[in-house]
């Protein structure tokens, strides 16, 4: 009896040992039911055969296991990433080259079609005051900045398709790699230009009825005709609400991003960086045209930002109510010490 | 032009100010990526 429960003992450990030894040597590749089975998700990362196109269309991340503390190191593959690079590769690029070179492309044109807007009769003796030292020092403070972000920013978009070819590798990765801090530190000085700009010109810069009229009249750039303006025309306080809202969010964007992970996680970057540089290149675009306006497109306008002082004529053909207030300011008998 | 020169001077200022305020908040990937068990040739 004592020798049965023995031999009994032995063939039910030997029965056990051969089916965990069977599970064990099932063969590497693993039966169609095992994709069938897997999760809701449409795809199980663990299945023994795996699609990399099913994988990547599925996951919002792939990760492996870490010890490391920070956790965002276990992310091997961001597919959406991929979208991200593609987009800035090869769509980015164009978007670009059509708004910076169209831009170009149509001021040209209508140089070409309208030619220099002159001063109305030329150049009078008398000038004017337009904008103080203050003024035009918290101008160039921000439009210097502005031209270094702007072509920091281009390179980083187009400088692979256009100055690497030129420069060579080596010259070019030179060149990256001192504009790209560049991007970084000269962004401060803009955001403190854009600040003083809308605290100096914000009350010259509410929009009103003159302005409406202003751009009835298309400006005057089609039929020649100097609609009355104030201090600011209706299209110069349509850029100074461009470089404000545009720069404020540009400030906002470029400091999350200058702090990975501090305000959101890597899609969340992938999409500021979007906005980003989306609203960077219609600013370029609005640049070009208020830079063409201000030096070769219209005589007498950049004495404004150079001296300060402008052409008394031009200021009546431009700025008429602007004028008028000052002239009527000028006229005004100032209070003694006395009274 | 003399507000443009000025400008460019308080631009230089401003933009090495802001880099020694982040150098306080931003590490090379050398550093920042760097553990007990991974180390990381600084770039050259």
């Amino acid at each position: 009896m004592f020798k049965f429960q023995i031999v009994k003992r032995l063939l039910l450990a030997a029965a056990l040992s051969f089916s965990v030894h069977a599970v064990m040597a099932q063969p590497a590749a693993a039966p169609a039911s095992v994709r069938q089975e897997a999760p809701v998700s449409g795809f199980n990362p663990d299945a023994v055969e795996v699609h990399q196109d099913d994988l990547l269309a599925n996951q919002r991340l792939i990760t492996g296991r870490i010890t490391l503390p920070d956790t965002r190191a276990r992310t091997l593959i961001q597919p959406d990433g991929r979208m991200w690079r593609d987009y800035q590769r090869s769509v980015v690029p164009w978007i670009a080259a059509v708004l910076v070179l169209g831009t170009l492309a149509a001021l040209a044109l209508f140089y070409a079609i309208k030619g220099r807007i002159m001063i109305e009769g030329g150049r009078g003796l008398a000038t004017i005051l337009r904008f103080s030292s203050f003024e035009r020092f918290m101008h160039w403070l921000t439009a210097a900045s502005w031209c270094v972000l702007a072509l920091s920013g281009l390179n980083m978009v187009a400088g692979r398709f256009v100055l690497l070819p030129l420069l060579g590798n080596d010259n070019f990765s030179a060149l990256s790699r001192l504009l790209k801090p560049a991007h970084n530190f000269v962004a401060f000085p803009f955001m403190l230009g854009v600040l003083l700009m809308f605290l100096v010109w914000l009350r010259a810069n509410i929009p009103n009825q003159v302005d409406v009229n202003w751009f009835k009249s298309g400006g005057g750039f089609l039929d020649g005709s100097h609609p009355p303006a104030g201090k600011f025309n209706g299209g110069q306080k349509m850029v100074f609400w461009v470089v404000v809202l545009a720069g404020a969010a540009m400030s906002a964007t470029g400091l999350s991003l200058m702090f990975p992970f501090a305000v959101t996680n890597i899609f969340g970057m992938q999409i500021i960086q979007v906005i980003h540089g989306g609203i960077a290149l219609l600013m370029i675009a609005m640049m070009l045209s208020h830079i063409y306006i201000g030096s070769v497109g219209m005589e007498g306008a950049f004495d404004a930002m150079n001296s300060g002082d402008v052409d008394l004529t031009w200021a009546k053909d431009h700025h008429s109510l602007w004028v008028a207030e000052e002239l009527a300011k000028a006229e005004k008998p100032q209070p003694s010490a006395a009274e | 032009m003399r507000m443009f020169l000025v400008a460019i001077v308080v631009i230089a200022g401003v933009a090495t100010g802001a880099s020694m305020v982040l150098d306080h908040f931003q590490r090379p990937a050398s550093v920042a990526f760097a553990t007990d068990g991974a180390r990381i040739d600084p770039p050259e």
